[in-house]
């Protein structure tokens, strides 16, 4: 059964994907009439976090192709009006391959009598102290192992990413959040390290003076080499007379003549301005500048990491635009659009013909006859429940590893590794991201990575007993006091200690972002595309920006959304919401009594 | 539209905020006079409590509001349990104040006085406050105080909570109150410990401290503790020269101490001794005292200091003691290895003073002697590039040389000899510096340097007798002290012009010879009348 | 879980209280949520249509035991209508009132789908509230339901219009979660989860001076 909706807007927003969604908060705050539809039951399209069991619902659903079987030839038209269908042709999802490294309970040997029932009881019990309650869980998973069923019963403690993004502390989006007030509506947990691989092992990036102070894998010369270098790329800019010789070079060309060490130029070019060989030196500079200039806002890198997934900040921002009084309508199919003098005039849904100023069209409801191509920018992704972190520390991190391609037919891989207290999986687990620029198929894409920091093999039950007891074992203090002795010891003990193993994966494609309108594609119809390959949103919020400029140039861009101390409600008496009321009623007693003893 | 929302203009806003803050007054004013009234007739009730309580929330800078519940606190008639209940309202109240202002001294002292007054004071607690304050904002000073305070309070070692100290720093580096902290530790750690413990534990933290200078020598902090880890930290006091002459004698410690742990024993007995410092302080490493008694050459004299004796020797009239060791520098490996990396970063960056200085100070703890002309030529180096500092680096200059020329004339010594004489003329000092050795000398050469502006330094000369400061540039006299053993005094070729200095210097002290040529003040035609007046015996020299 | 922790939150203005929770209403569109803010808030009653645009949550600082506990109530926007509540709503609450009008049977019948919602995106610990609102009712009915909600605390019926209970139910809330609160140890190593703009007070003279590189 379908909603009624009102049928005239000045925005249709089709699509509730990052871009969309930020489109939609736009107009509805500057006063706009908005409707936001999405044919899915869920917010975000692409950019959408999942639970575990939601994740199951999504791949089944695509296994069931989604044909948008509905013939809408018998639609009304008026004259001169033409009709075009829409296709989700656009966003489709390639190559899904879900696999299980570990067992059903049933076939696990029994490793302890303690607590081997899953904790569902969180709950219901809704009472006592919530700290005491958490170490009771995290004490019982030390004692359980993982199984196909266990996971799945905590569904509800995972939120997988289709599109994992970090914020740089100062991008675009962080600020767009704070200006526009939406800031109020999300969480963040700061990246805690940027990790590289070098000389046969993972270590953690310096990035910050308090990280460089205290690293002890370089000399105090290297150390200022480095300060000297990320100073200069920070405070004179790529256009500084610095980088006058270098403007058609690569930013490696330009480390080169700095006379760097082997280490120090591994630090800029892999983990901080994460570049390749092909990179050139405006974009590196520009990159590391970027980088250094998102330090120390908020926690020890520059990156931030949405609480409970990506999926979260499309929501936010429709949040915004329904508090402003945009209509939200969920699960409702856009048949088609109908065009008349190349303007778009309305969208057909269902029943409904509903009439409209603007439409903003996520990629995956294009009509076919208005794309120029599909774009090349396609998308390899890779996700890993893992019983453990790709570098143990001792206490959990966040971590960000940039890996440049090994062989010429490689891309760069930017691997993702979250914690349980990002929510993004139970006590216990690990859940890794890996993302490249796709070539073949996201399995084999991602190959060379895999291998090379996880143990994607079946898990012999049999062998469960002795992992976990070297699970227990490898938990090292991380002294990171400088003068520790026994620095080396531990790094060796760290490379011993075996890699994650996978309990789960999962590897798809998702389409090209970088999808083109034709010239005879309607002005009032504006693309919204899906996630890119860059680390953070910035494509998202820049092409938002643009599309709602070109609607409403003289508009301002998302102002600040009022507080509520700000708020007068029409028919309120009093002039302002009254605070603590009984505090002052006490107080006038006061002056009321010193008045009298004067 | 219904239902619209109006936002509040800033003007509006601003007209309610103006009528807040007017309120604000008045109440203000009314609960002060409320609260003085009630000091004034000493009634300490519930009411003055509530009242003081409410206003240190809305401003706990007032200090005054402060005392008053001090007051009320060692004045009411509570009991034992009330005060108790009133004390741990406090806690809260004080920890309430300093989320609205963390930086509040009255706050923190209040807190102090409390924690001290309760029956039990659960420190444990009040050290995590400390740590939570410190992680908001690591530069508190107050906090950092309060948690010195709290440390000892807790029964913590120091070296626990050094480990504290170790996790602030890494976290930031620029941060003169934690570096500060971490000197006081070890400061506390050292007492306790051997030499070893300690030159293994300066050794761990001159590298860590090299860390911070090279990851941002522009930051101060941190070259600051690493002077002061250069800085030589003895635990036992040892005595560094003694010579009895007549019925003086002066004492040289390397350490400060106080008058009642020095011992003069003749024949094993223990002399009475007047011991003076020379301003007077309670303790010094410089001592001057007065015996009883002539001693005779036969006599065998000892000091003892802290349990330790130390025999004195009979030479030409004077008894002496001397230790004249160059200081013994355990970690000599680890200065030069740093001492490179520091020239290093001078070439890196040329204009960098900290790298200078600090490879002076480097150099002076490697090897003085071998490094005094590089020392030299660095400092020269200062004074150009950081000529803001140009006196500073001129003075230390003065001060290095004077060592330098101090060390050469020991070189000339005989074994037990302690030389009182030494030339330091022409040699541009700007300072006299505070080298105790001055004290032993009784010939002096100044001459030809520039110290017009350091005569009160020469207060340091006591046992001087012949002193010449010839060709200094001085223009007046108003600054020189009183040296009580002065008789030769040069002054040859200065600019003095003032008799009634001249006259002024000449009463205090019974002064043989006075050389005053070349100087403006011999064309006054009745210098030599009055002087004459004054000093009829004096030899003076006028052309 | 919510990884919110009421003790270390810091005055954002010159406002100071001793804790805030985050409290959300759901339920059925027309049950009467927004007037129930309102009532509690400024104690008005104002009959209105539609939805409220613009106004995003109201804040409420009530006092119990001498301590303030700082209450910000989120209404749904609208979004309630087509059941399109986003996730991101019922994050980091406290505190849930779920609002049904007796008088519309199927916002009754509602129920079960919002304490679902409930389930599947809030903490395990928040604590939830069923709310009548505008008449007599039979609450032998709700009561059963209940039964199957084991997380609903309470049942209350309230009127705005009237005036009956509201109150209660927010004070309620609010003596309910500061006693779950109180008693938490100072956490030193605070609250790793960060609120972006949310001005620093305690820092922000060291942080203006605090360099990177």
């Amino acid at each position: 059964m379908e909603d009624y909706l009102p049928n005239e807007y000045d925005v249709v927003v089709v699509g509730t994907g990052m871009t969309e969604s930020i489109v939609a908060a736009a107009a509805s705050r500057i006063g706009k009439k908005v409707l936001h539809l999405d044919s899915d039951e869920y917010y975000g399209g692409l950019w959408a976090t999942f639970n575990f069991d939601g994740l199951q619902k999504w791949i089944e659903d695509l296994k069931v192709s989604k044909s948008s079987a509905k013939d809408v030839s018998e639609v009304d038209l008026e004259l001169e009006e033409k009709f075009l269908k829409t296709s989700n042709e656009y966003s489709t999802v390639e190559n899904i391959e879900e696999t299980w490294y570990i067992s059903n309970d049933a076939d696990l040997p029994v490793v302890s009598s303690k607590d081997t029932q899953t904790d569902s009881t969180g709950d219901g019990s809704g009472s006592g102290d919530e700290k005491s309650d958490d170490d009771k869980v995290e004490k019982k998973e030390n004692v359980k192992q993982w199984s196909i069923d266990r996971i799945r019963k905590e569904y509800r403690k995972f939120n997988i990413d289709l599109a994992p993004k970090l914020l740089f502390a100062r991008g675009e989006l962080v600020e767009l959040l704070i200006s526009s007030n939406i800031a109020r509506y999300a969480e963040f947990r700061a990246v805690s390290r940027v990790a590289t691989f070098m000389d046969g092992k993972l270590t953690q990036v310096p990035c910050s003076r308090a990280d460089v102070f205290a690293n002890k894998t370089v000399s105090v010369v290297e150390k200022r080499m480095l300060m000297q270098l990320l100073t200069s790329c920070m405070e004179q800019g790529a256009d500084s007379p610095e980088f006058d010789g270098f403007r058609d070079k690569t930013f490696l060309e330009y480390l080169n003549t700095k006379n760097l060490t082997p280490i120090v130029q591994h630090y800029v070019v892999q983990a901080i301005a994460m570049a390749t060989e092909k990179t050139s030196c405006r974009d590196g500079v520009n990159r590391t500048k970027h980088f250094l200039n998102s330090l120390g806002r908020y926690g020890n890198t520059p990156f931030l990491w949405p609480m409970y997934g990506s999926g979260e900040l499309p929501q936010c921002f429709c949040r915004l635009c329904a508090v402003f009084g945009g209509v939200y309508c969920l699960k409702r199919q856009l048949d088609g659009v109908v065009i008349h003098k190349n303007k778009c005039k309305a969208i057909i849904s269902g029943k409904q013909r509903i009439s409209l100023e603007h439409l903003v069209l996520g990629q995956g409801h294009l009509p076919p006859e208005v794309v120029a191509s599909e774009g090349e920018q396609r998308i390899s992704r890779g996700i890993f429940i893992t019983d453990k972190s790709i570098m143990q520390g001792e206490k959990e991190n966040l971590t960000l590893l940039y890996y440049p391609p090994e062989q010429p037919d490689q891309e760069p891989v930017t691997l993702i590794e979250l914690g349980p207290s990002t929510n993004a999986c139970p006590q216990g687990l690990f859940m890794v991201h890996m993302t490249c620029k796709r070539t073949t198929n996201a399995k084999e894409d991602l190959a060379y990575v895999v291998n090379k920091f996880l143990k994607a093999e079946p898990l012999d039950p049999l062998a469960i007993r002795s992992s976990i007891h070297s699970h227990t074992q490898t938990v090292s203090p991380d002294k990171r006091h400088i003068q520790e002795g026994d620095q080396d010891n531990r790094e060796e003990s760290t490379e011993e200690s075996p890699k994650p193993q996978v309990l789960w994966s999962l590897y798809l494609n998702l389409p090209a972002s970088d999808i083109k309108l034709n010239e005879s594609t309607p002005s009032n119809l504006h693309l919204c595309s899906g996630p890119d390959l860059e680390l953070d949103f910035d494509f998202a919020v820049n092409q938002a920006k643009s599309i709602f400029e070109s609607m409403y140039p003289d508009k301002d861009f998302l102002p600040r959304a009022p507080d509520p101390e700000e708020i007068v409600l029409e028919g309120e008496e009093a002039p302002g919401p009254k605070f603590e009321g009984d505090t002052e009623a006490e107080e006038k007693q006061d002056v009321e009594k010193a008045e009298k003893e004067d | 539209m219904h239902g619209r929302v109006k936002v509040r203009t800033t003007a509006e806003q601003e007209a309610l905020k103006k009528k807040e803050r007017a309120e604000k007054l008045s109440r203000y004013r009314i609960g002060m006079s409320i609260v003085f009234k009630k000091r004034k007739d000493k009634i300490y009730d519930d009411e003055l409590m509530m009242v003081t309580e409410r206003m240190v929330l809305q401003n706990p800078d007032i200090y005054t509001l402060w005392n008053i519940r001090r007051e009320a606190f060692t004045n009411n008639d509570w009991d034992e349990k009330l005060l108790e209940e009133f004390y741990q309202n406090e806690l809260r109240l004080t920890e309430n104040c300093l989320k609205q202002n963390p930086k509040s001294y009255w706050v923190w002292y209040q807190r102090i006085w409390i924690t001290n007054h309760l029956a039990e004071c659960n420190w444990k607690k009040e050290l995590m406050l400390c740590t939570k304050c410190l992680n908001l904002d690591d530069r508190n000073f107050h906090c950092w105080n309060y948690r010195e305070f709290v440390v000892q309070k807790a029964g913590i070692s120091p070296e626990e909570e050094f480990e504290f100290a170790t996790s602030k720093i890494l976290n930031n580096f620029s941060n003169y109150s934690s570096w500060h902290y971490r000197s006081l530790l070890l400061s506390k750690m050292f007492h306790n410990s051997d030499q070893n413990d300690i030159d293994e534990k300066k050794k761990q933290e001159l590298d860590l401290v090299m860390n911070a200078t090279f990851t941002d020598p522009n930051d101060s902090s941190a070259w600051f503790y690493q002077r002061w880890l250069l800085n030589t930290h003895e635990c036992l006091p040892i005595l560094s020269q003694v010579l009895i002459k007549s019925d003086n004698v002066i004492l040289f410690v390397n350490k400060n101490i106080s008058a009642e742990s020095i011992y003069l024993k003749i024949n094993n007995e223990n002399e009475n001794v007047q011991w003076k410092s020379l301003q007077q302080t309670k303790i010094s490493k410089l001592w001057f005292g007065k015996l009883k008694k002539q001693l005779n050459e036969t006599n065998n004299v000892q000091i003892e200091i802290e349990g330790t004796f130390y025999p004195l020797v009979y030479n030409n009239q004077k008894w002496i003691y001397k230790k004249r060791k160059y200081k013994f520098c355990s970690n000599k490996n680890q200065l030069l290895e740093q001492l490179s990396s520091y020239k290093q970063l001078i070439e890196m960056e040329p204009n960098n003073k900290w790298a200078y200085l600090t490879s002076i100070l480097l150099m002076r703890k490697i090897d003085f002697i071998k490094f005094y002309e590089n020392i030299l030529t660095n400092l020269n180096v200062l004074v150009n590039i950081d000529s803001l500092r140009s006196n500073y680096y001129k003075d230390l200059r003065s001060k290095y040389i004077i060592e330098y020329n101090i060390y050469e004339l020991w070189n000339t010594e005989e074994d037990q000899e302690i030389k009182t004489e030494i030339d330091l003329s022409g040699l541009n000092l700007t300072t006299l510096s505070n080298n105790e050795h001055f004290s032993f000398f009784e010939q002096i050469n100044l001459s030809a340097n520039y110290l017009s502006d350091s005569l009160h330094q020469l207060f340091i000369l006591q046992s001087c007798t012949k002193l010449s400061l010839s060709s200094n540039q001085v223009e007046n006299l108003k600054k020189f002290p009183t040296l009580q053993n002065l008789e030769v005094l040069l002054l040859r070729n200065n600019k003095l012009n003032n008799l009634e200095e001249i006259l002024q210097l000449l009463t205090r002290h019974k002064l043989k010879l006075l050389d005053l040529r070349e100087n403006p003040i011999c064309n006054t035609e009745e210098l030599q009348t009055s002087i004459a007046q004054i000093s009829p015996d004096l030899q003076l020299y006028i052309e | 879980m919510s990884n919110r922790d009421p003790d270390n939150l810091i005055s954002t203005n010159d406002e100071t209280f001793d804790y805030l929770f985050k409290i959300v209403l759901i339920g059925d569109c027309g049950t009467g949520k927004t007037c129930v803010v309102q009532r509690f808030r400024s104690g008005t009653f104002i009959e209105r249509h539609g939805n409220t645009i613009g106004v995003d949550f109201s804040m409420k600082t009530v006092l119990i035991d001498d301590k303030k506990v700082k209450l910000q109530i989120w209404d749904t926007a609208g979004q309630e209508r087509f059941r399109t509540i986003t996730q991101s709503y019922y994050r980091s609450a406290n505190g849930v009132v779920v609002v049904y009008d007796i008088t519309k049977r199927s916002t009754f019948l509602s129920l079960q789908h919002w304490v679902e919602e409930v389930r599947r995106y809030t903490s395990s610990h928040v604590l939830l509230i069923l709310v009548e609102s505008l008449r007599e009712v039979e609450k032998g009915e709700a009561e059963a339901l209940c039964q199957y909600l084991p997380e609903v605390l309470q049942v209350v019926e309230t009127s705005a219009k009237e005036n009956t209970n509201i109150d209660s139910v927010f004070f309620y809330l609010a003596s309910e979660l500061k006693r779950r609160h109180e008693n938490r140890q100072i956490n030193a190593n605070g609250d790793e989860v960060v609120r972006l703009g949310a001005s620093k007070k305690l820092s922000s003279c060291s942080s203006c001076s605090y360099k990177i590189f």
